[in-house]
């Protein structure tokens, strides 16, 4: 009975040993393999009172494998599963020998019973080994738990190595998807940069284009490319066509450009007639030799509008050596030719006007010292070939004359150390031998800084007018001997009577002194004598003055001293002033300067003063007093003032006016010329005539001044 | 006639001119006197001695001819002779009829000045004479009483007595009276000497 009740309790313990062992699995789950082989181990060698339970597990990666060894917690044994491996090592090979049921107990004395637990099919997942120094072990129930165990120990790892299997996988997964999504995200980030770039570029592009569009807009310049095949050159014209065209291109060949661009007929087209054969002509034949090409053509647009083109292309050829295209730029130049046209013609102009007028133009760098501006007529007129010759400021200055050259260098220097404007009249010798006479002015040209940049100025040849101021010279010379001869002719009676007072008297003396002789009165036949001799002498001195007066002298300069002019005029008109019963005063100032002149024109210019006022008062009634007054005195220590005045009818306002033009006259017998020419003979001699109507009484005056000249010591 | 009495005037403004004429003139012992201008001439105190003028027509001021007219307006008789240097035939003739007794030109034959100058001369004396005796005429007719006075220009008209008596209103009688007075006062032997008489003074004639 009681091994009844024994089996019964054993069987009892046995079954509860399989339903732990058969939940062992609901344990296990999730958990790794070598935790489910742990608590198996656990379980066994409690539930079986094993001496040692030991578990080999292969590892699905082909890494070593995991030992694992369990012994009974009473005993206080230590081995380490490695001891029992090596123990068991022979029945673990890969071609393992038969189990055998005994071996020799590792972990103590004697034998130990054992029996291997395969997991899987042929070990795939391991082995557990469980031994025991029992001899019946393994018993009929312990051969059941064990196999039972072992099997629910394969399922166990078999689902923990799937699971963690999937567990791996699933990771390996999560972390390739989270590889890729880092990739990805790393791509998207570079590719988001790429775009932001890309746009950025692209804005940039956009907006440089915009400039480039608005530049060429405001330039009028388009720009354009050309598709050339080469060797093909005399294929149809859609071989060459245009594969771009700025809209300003577009727009200077009078194009829309929203219209696209116009085929290459359609540019010909537009191309003036007269242009259009050699601006095509010159671009294909530098396609032909692959050369740059400039070419300026008009265009007509559709309104008649005629544009001038400067058109730039340059060839652009491929890494293979093949011309692929020609790309260019157009440029409008209509304003810039029409400003070319105008600064041209304009400059033709001057240049004309320069050699009409004999004018040079010239600047002067003044650091250099040289020419930075010879016009072609200035260049002319110092004897240079325009066309040829660039001559120095020095060799300029060889060109003057050498008796000039001293004193231009001078006032040239002066001015420019004094940045004052300066004029300078001198004389050219060319090589020729020719001289020229010169007049230059300059001035200086200063910068918004103030500083002295360059001399500017005009040199003009003024050999045509200095001669015809000396034949004018001349001329009027001649002029005032002719009147200054029909004015003596005028004064013949009275000159002839002048000289008939002397003669006269000496004939009477000479009766005289022979009747004194005859009477023997001997002194006052001498004193008869000595009036003869005086008389004599008279005559002669008047005479010389008729004749010097006659004489066609050439102006000569020489100190003298006016009272004495005056004198001797007035000695000259004594009778014209007697027999036109006429009272004549002078007035003249003591100590007057000696004044530079010519003694004949200003005896002449008196002479015609005091014979008009005589003129002017024949007509005067014979009550009424006839006087002339002649004065001389000295004007603010620079002029003598020499006035003529006369009681005669005056002037009127016209005759005022007119009385200095030539020709003008109120004498029947007059020539007009006496006036002008004593204004020009004493405005030669720096001073100044003129007339009033006298103040004090009627009749008019004249009056001029003379300059005081500073006596050369 | 003295010969200091007897002057000659020379008006010359040319002084070689006038110092020569009185040279010359001195030289054939006459006296001279010498003006520059007419003014000159004018303004001098001259004793009214016997003498001519040498004048110059061209003068300053006053001309040789003004002066020869304003000599006659003040009744200064004084025979002239005009020289001149440029003489031209209206003026010589405007001269002489205004009683020149010569009118020369410059230079001149000295003897035909001298010639000039005493043919002026005796032609002056024979006036001084002539005025002389007009004078007493002058002086007899001052003692006539104013009636005699209105009677002796209707005698020398050649009226009768008879005539006279009634163009004064008065007698016959009385006008015979007066007559005889007259022929005796006026020392007239004649009716035609009373007639030239009262030519040579001038006596103003009967009112028509």
């Amino acid at each position: 009975m009681k091994q009844t009740i024994d089996e019964i309790r054993r069987l009892r313990g046995c079954i509860n040993d399989l339903i732990s062992v058969q939940a062992l699995p609901a344990m296990w789950t999730g958990q790794e393999p070598a935790q489910i082989v742990s608590t198996l181990l656990d379980v066994l060698i409690g539930m079986l009172r094993l001496d040692f339970a030991y578990a080999r597990l292969k590892d699905p990666a082909g890494e070593s494998p995991i030992e694992m060894l369990r012994l009974p917690q009473s005993r206080n044994l230590t081995a380490s599963p490695q001891t029992i491996g090596h123990v068991l090592q022979p029945w673990l090979e890969d071609a393992p020998q038969k189990w055998p049921v005994l071996v020799r107990n590792p972990i103590g004395d004697g034998d130990v019973s054992i029996m291997p637990l395969r997991l899987g099919l042929r070990d795939k997942i391991g082995v557990i080994v469980a031994g025991s120094q029992r001899a019946d072990f393994p018993g009929e129930t312990e051969r059941l738990l064990l196999s039972v165990a072992a099997n629910q120990a394969a399922i166990g790892l078999q689902e923990a190595r799937l699971l963690s299997e999937q567990k791996r996988v699933a990771e390996e997964l999560d972390q390739r998807v989270a590889e890729r999504t880092s990739e990805l995200l790393a791509a998207n980030e570079q590719l988001e940069k790429e775009i932001a770039e890309r746009m950025q570029a692209e804005q940039k592009l956009r907006r440089s284009e915009a400039y480039l569009a608005e530049a060429q807009r405001l330039t009028h310049t388009g720009s354009f490319a050309r598709n050339v095949a080469a060797g093909k050159l005399t294929e149809s014209s859609e071989q060459h066509s245009l594969t771009h065209s700025s809209d300003e291109h577009s727009r200077l060949y009078g194009f829309d450009p929203e219209r696209g661009i116009p085929s290459s007929e359609e540019f010909r087209q537009r191309i003036h007639p007269e242009d259009r054969d050699g601006a095509l002509e010159k671009f294909e034949r530098a396609v032909a030799e692959r050369t740059d090409v400039e070419v300026d053509f008009r265009t007509v647009l559709p309104d008649g509008t005629i544009k001038n083109l400067h058109a730039i292309s340059h060839p652009v050829v491929n890494t293979a050596g093949d011309l692929v295209e020609y790309v260019g730029t157009v440029m409008d130049v209509t304003d810039r030719k029409q400003a070319e046209e105008t600064l041209r013609r304009s400059e033709a102009y001057l240049a004309e006007a320069q050699r009409l007028t004999h004018t040079g133009s010239w600047a002067l760098n003044v650091a250099t010292g040289e020419p930075t501006h010879s016009s072609e007529e200035h260049l002319r007129l110092l004897g240079f070939d325009p066309e040829k010759d660039k001559p120095s400021e020095v060799e300029f200055r060889q060109r003057v004359h050498p008796d000039d050259r001293e004193s231009v260098v001078e006032t040239m220097d002066k001015a420019i150390g004094e940045r004052t404007d300066f004029e300078a009249d001198f004389r050219v010798l060319l090589p020729d031998g020719t001289i020229k006479y010169l007049h230059a002015i300059g001035h200086p040209v200063i910068n918004a800084a103030g500083d002295l940049v360059e001399y500017m100025g005009t040199s003009w040849d003024v050999t045509e007018r200095k001669r015809t101021e000396e034949a004018l010279l001349k001329a009027q010379s001649e002029l005032a001997h002719v009147t200054r001869v029909a004015t003596l002719g005028e004064m013949t009676a009275s000159i002839s009577h002048e000289i008939n007072q002397p003669l006269g008297a000496m004939v009477n003396n000479a009766n005289a002194c022979l009747r004194w002789l005859a009477a023997s009165k001997l002194e006052e036949a001498r004193q008869s004598a000595m009036l003869i001799a005086a008389d004599g002498y008279r005559a002669g001195e008047i005479v010389a003055r008729i004749r010097a007066l006659a004489r066609k002298a050439p102006p000569r300069k020489d100190w003298l001293d006016i009272n004495k002019t005056i004198q001797e005029v007035i000695t000259l008109t004594r009778s014209e002033v007697q027999g036109n019963h006429v009272s004549l005063k002078t007035r003249l100032g003591r100590n007057v300067p000696p004044i530079l002149g010519d003694r004949i024109q200003l005896q002449q210019v008196l002479l015609n003063l005091i014979m008009n006022a005589i003129e002017a008062m024949r007509g005067v009634d014979e009550y009424l007093p006839r006087e002339l007054w002649v004065d001389s005195e000295e004007v603010e220590s620079t002029d003598v003032l020499i006035a003529v005045r006369d009681s005669g009818p005056g002037l009127d306002a016209e005759t005022l006016d007119r009385l200095f033009e030539t020709f003008y006259t109120t004498k029947p017998e007059g020539l007009g010329m006496g006036l002008p020419i004593s204004r020009s003979i004493i405005e030669a001699h720096g001073g100044r005539l003129w007339a009033t109507a006298n103040a004090s009484h009627t009749g008019a005056v004249f009056q001029f001044t003379l300059p005081i000249s500073e006596r050369a010591s | 006639m003295s010969e200091t009495e007897t002057t000659v005037f020379v008006v010359d403004d040319d002084v070689a001119m006038r110092r020569s004429l009185e040279n010359l003139i001195r030289s054939v012992g006459l006296r001279v006197e010498a003006f520059a201008s007419a003014q000159e001439f004018l303004s001098s105190k001259r004793e009214d001695v016997p003498g001519c003028l040498v004048l110059d027509v061209r003068l300053p001021g006053l001309s040789g001819l003004d002066l020869q007219k304003r000599l006659a307006e003040v009744d200064i008789e004084i025979p002239i002779i005009f020289i001149t240097g440029h003489g031209d035939i209206p003026m010589t003739v405007q001269a002489m009829k205004a009683g020149a007794v010569e009118f020369l030109a410059k230079p001149f034959r000295d003897q035909d000045l001298l010639d000039a100058i005493q043919q002026a001369l005796e032609r002056d004396s024979k006036a001084r004479e002539q005025r002389a005796e007009v004078e007493v005429l002058r002086s007899r007719f001052e003692l006539l009483t104013p009636r005699e006075r209105e009677v002796m220009p209707l005698l020398v008209a050649g009226l009768l007595n008879k005539q006279i008596a009634i163009e004064l209103g008065s007698s016959e009688t009385t006008v015979k009276i007066h007559k005889h007075h007259v022929m005796e006062k006026m020392r007239a032997s004649s009716l035609a000497e009373l007639v030239t008489i009262a030519a040579r003074i001038g006596s103003p004639t009967p009112k028509s």
